[in-house]
């Protein structure tokens, strides 16, 4: 991109040319917490699966999907391990119609479902969370709340939290670089990585901390402070009339699944 | 007994350009050397590895025939001792005494031991009134001297200082100057890493100039700053008095002020 | 030439401190003067420069004694979103000094300009000149996270001097850079002054510091100890007695004063010195 490009995409509104991506970000959290919380709600599979689907289905468009599936298939494994641990062999009460056995132990079929039923909420919540996070930036999901009259330092104290996340993984890197070079080993096994990082994560976060000083008295700078309307640089497209329609009919939908849901399954 | 740095070449993992060719130089124990030239030109990156924070992609470093390509970093320490340009990146313990003995008492050292080598530090650093302030509290020069004592209580052979004179006054050159007759004192190399000529020119005797990522000249410290085409090639100026003694055409290699006095 | 900063008998100790930082300071500031602060650590220098930004008690809180008048309001009296619009300042650690929060340079310089509500065309232009003027006109694309010190701190100077304040406060903005980036850094430095901005700037490299400032202001132990043109000030036995550290040129006066071959006159740079030096030896 030369100079006059990159001023000049300034001037229109922000777009990555992909509709979820570009979905405006607002619209997008309301969609998501709508249908997160649905999966948690109802906590039944024939709810969380769908969600999960669905969830799957709109990363599979875009370019995150890679580190989509490698996360979510993570959070699969770990949820199936713990929900077969707790809900299959150690189930209590009424055993019901066994469905199979395990190791000699009979399993009933309510054990069976409750596991299905919480994997997929878990699945279905944390899978369309994920086809957020990995498709919006904060940055405008921030201008599209300030615009609704949030203040830009709350804006900015969101951002800078996900900003210092990274550096103080940063920060970490060099602290054991010097760790290092002072004779201490960070080298080698699990055991002795744990032991050399332990120590010093407490002080690398606290002196992150005092970067903020100075952050402060740079913002300060900028007339941080100023009263009065702000303006960004930095254009998102307002909600769209269809972005609007489409988010208040999943908030409905998600309303009368949760209901249905609640009494019937 | 040496540093011995041979044809080494390294690229930061990643990269596809090299940060260092072909590097090669040997210092001796009780040396005292100036790496100087323009940011960029490879001295960080080289002196990481001779401290083994970086291996070399090719070529070897040699810390007394000890080749440091089967160590770790951590086992190179009681040999090289760094300290690094910002001590920000260093100081990791919340009180200054536990900061000097960290690793002392990681190597278990006896703890008579360990008294006697943290007194030594702060002494020689001129940081005991600071020994009950946060490191972070301590102003920023000073927090550079705390660095330095952690490496006088490890007490390697071969000192790196990686600008020292930065943000110093004349409180912290006096007490740079106790700390490098210390180390010399001692029998301990010190190689630094300064865009001070002036400081170059007073404390060292040896100055080795890179750039374009190699060593281009290599020796006295009175005769590399009256070779002009190799000072203008790493960008960096001679210090004030060899500079005025050029302009007036002196005779005399001239590398200071009682120097230049003398001579006009 | 009018006065726009005043320090009226000044003291003032940071909180949970007994000792005053800075006592009795009484200066005065010109308009378009570039002033040079100089002394050892903890002289006082860099509160010299916090109370100028108002943020000695604004932000550290502590009590202040006496008035810091710019322009000829008292500090207290004005509005501390309005100030950073007079006054802008630049410290010491380039990468502290980035938001953070900017994907691109350009962004990072109109931060300040957003926080203003000015208009985006208006706001693209004023960046792109303030580009210019501090040379990061090529950067503009990168991440500022991803500069060298040098170009990081340039961009620091270009998000403050992008809102136009008159008053330019510096702490020590070149400790921590190259002399390539020292060099960038004080040709900005000249630039303001031609604008006609009124520069403060503490520094310990006296030997640019003496090229490039109208007056020196030196700090010993939180007091101003002498207040003047740069070859006044410095050729002052009284400074290094405080642990001030003299430039080499300006030291070479006093050095062939002792050695019995006198100078006429003060050098504050080779080219001088080396001109003196020529005229000592005709004569």
């Amino acid at each position: 991109m030369n100079e006059a490009e990159f001023i000049d995409s300034f001037r229109h509104d922000q777009k990555k040319g992909h509709w979820w991506y570009d979905f405006n970000p607002l619209c997008k959290l309301i969609t998501v917490l709508c249908l997160g919380f649905t999966s948690m709600i109802v906590f039944r599979w024939q709810v969380g699966l769908p969600i999960f689907v669905l969830a799957t289905l709109i990363a599979a468009t875009t370019p995150a999907f890679k580190t989509y599936i490698k996360t979510i298939g993570i959070m699969f494994a770990l949820s199936c391990i713990l929900t077969i641990g707790v809900r299959l062999y150690v189930h209590m009460g009424d055993p019901g119609p066994v469905a199979f056995h395990i190791f000699g132990k009979p399993v009933p079929v309510s054990a069976v479902i409750s596991c299905l039923d919480m994997t997929f909420m878990i699945e279905g919540f944390l899978g369309i969370f994920m086809a957020f996070f990995l498709t919006t930036e904060m940055r405008d999901l921030c201008c599209d709340l300030e615009r609704l009259g949030m203040s830009p330092t709350a804006s900015f104290m969101v951002l800078s939290t996900f900003a210092c996340i990274g550096s103080i993984k940063e920060k970490l890197g060099t602290v054991r670089e010097s760790q290092r070079a002072r004779g201490i080993e960070t080298e080698g096994g699990f055991a002795v990585k744990v032991k050399s990082v332990l120590p010093v994560l407490f002080p690398v976060i606290i002196s992150s901390m005092t970067g903020i000083e100075d952050k402060t008295l740079a913002m300060n700078a900028r007339a941080f402070a100023a009263r009065g309307k702000h303006t960004s640089m930095r254009k998102i497209a307002p909600a769209s009339g269809m972005e609007k329609a489409v988010t208040i009919a999943v908030f409905l939908l998600c309303i009368a699944i949760c209901v249905l849901g609640k009494l019937y399954l | 007994m040496a540093i011995e740095v041979k044809d080494l070449c390294f690229s930061y993992p990643g990269s596809p350009v090299t940060a260092v060719e072909h590097v090669s130089f040997t210092i001796e124990k009780g040396e005292r050397v100036a790496i100087i030239g323009q940011n960029g030109a490879g001295k960080s990156t080289t002196v990481k590895i001779v401290d083994n924070i970086y291996k070399p992609t090719s070529g070897s470093v040699l810390i007394d025939g000890i080749d440091t390509k089967d160590k770790t970093t951590a086992q190179i320490a009681p040999h090289v001792g760094y300290v690094f340009q910002n001590p920000n990146d260093q100081i990791f313990n919340d009180d200054v005494t536990k900061e000097i003995e960290y690793v002392l008492r990681y190597w278990k050292l006896p703890e008579e031991e360990v008294v006697r080598r943290r007194d030594e530090a702060l002494d020689i650093t001129g940081i005991r009134d600071f020994i009950h302030t946060h490191p972070f509290d301590i102003p920023l020069p000073i927090r550079k001297f705390l660095t330095v004592a952690v490496v006088l209580a490890v007490g390697p052979d071969y000192v790196i200082l990686d600008e020292p004179t930065a943000g110093q006054d004349n409180w912290g050159r006096a007490q740079l100057k106790i700390v490098m007759d210390y180390l010399q004192s001692k029998g301990k190399a010190i190689i630094t890493i300064s865009h001070d000529m002036e400081f170059v020119a007073e404390n060292f005797d040896r100055v080795t100039v890179m750039a374009h990522k190699n060593v281009i000249a290599d020796g006295r410290c009175r005769n590399i700053f009256y070779e002009n085409d190799i000072l203008a090639d790493a960008r960096v100026k001679p210090p004030v008095c060899t500079e005025i003694a050029q302009s007036l055409g002196i005779k005399e290699k001239i590398l200071n002020l009682q120097e230049l006095v003398a001579a006009v | 030439m009018s006065v726009c900063v005043e320090y009226q008998d000044v003291s003032y100790a940071y909180p949970l401190t007994k000792k005053a930082a800075v006592r009795h300071l009484n200066c005065k500031l010109e308009t378009g003067k570039c002033y040079g602060v100089i002394g050892p650590n903890a002289g006082g220098k860099t509160t010299f420069c916090n109370l100028l930004m108002g943020l000695c008690p604004n932000f550290y809180g502590g009590t202040l004694k006496g008035n810091v008048m710019i322009k000829g309001k008292r500090m207290q009296d004005w509005d501390e979103s309005e100030l950073a619009v007079h006054i802008g300042y630049v410290f010491q650690d380039p990468f502290a000094q980035v938001s953070g929060i900017k994907e691109t340079v350009f962004e990072e310089i109109g931060m300040g300009l957003e926080n203003l509500g000015v208009e985006q065309e208006e706001m693209i232009q004023r960046i792109l000149n303030m580009a210019r003027l501090v040379k990061v006109d090529q950067l503009l694309q990168k991440h500022p996270l991803a500069l060298s010190g040098g170009q990081c701190q340039r961009v620091a100077f270009a998000s403050v001097l992008v809102l136009n304040s008159d008053i330019v406060v510096i702490d020590e903005p070149t400790s921590q850079l190259d002399p390539e980036g020292t060099l960038d850094v004080f040709e900005i430095i000249r630039g303001l002054k031609e604008m006609g901005k009124t520069v403060v700037i503490a520094e310990h490299k006296l030997d640019l510091l003496v090229e490039y400032c109208d007056e020196i202001i030196a700090m010993a132990g939180g007091e101003i100890i002498m207040q003047g043109p740069a070859r006044q000030v410095l050729s002052n036995p009284v400074l290094p007695e405080h642990g001030v550290q003299i430039p080499q040129v300006v030291q070479l006066f006093s050095a062939m004063a002792e050695a019995g071959k006198p100078l006429s006159s003060i050098p504050i740079n080779p080219k001088e010195a080396v001109e003196l030096i020529r005229r000592q030896k005709e004569v």
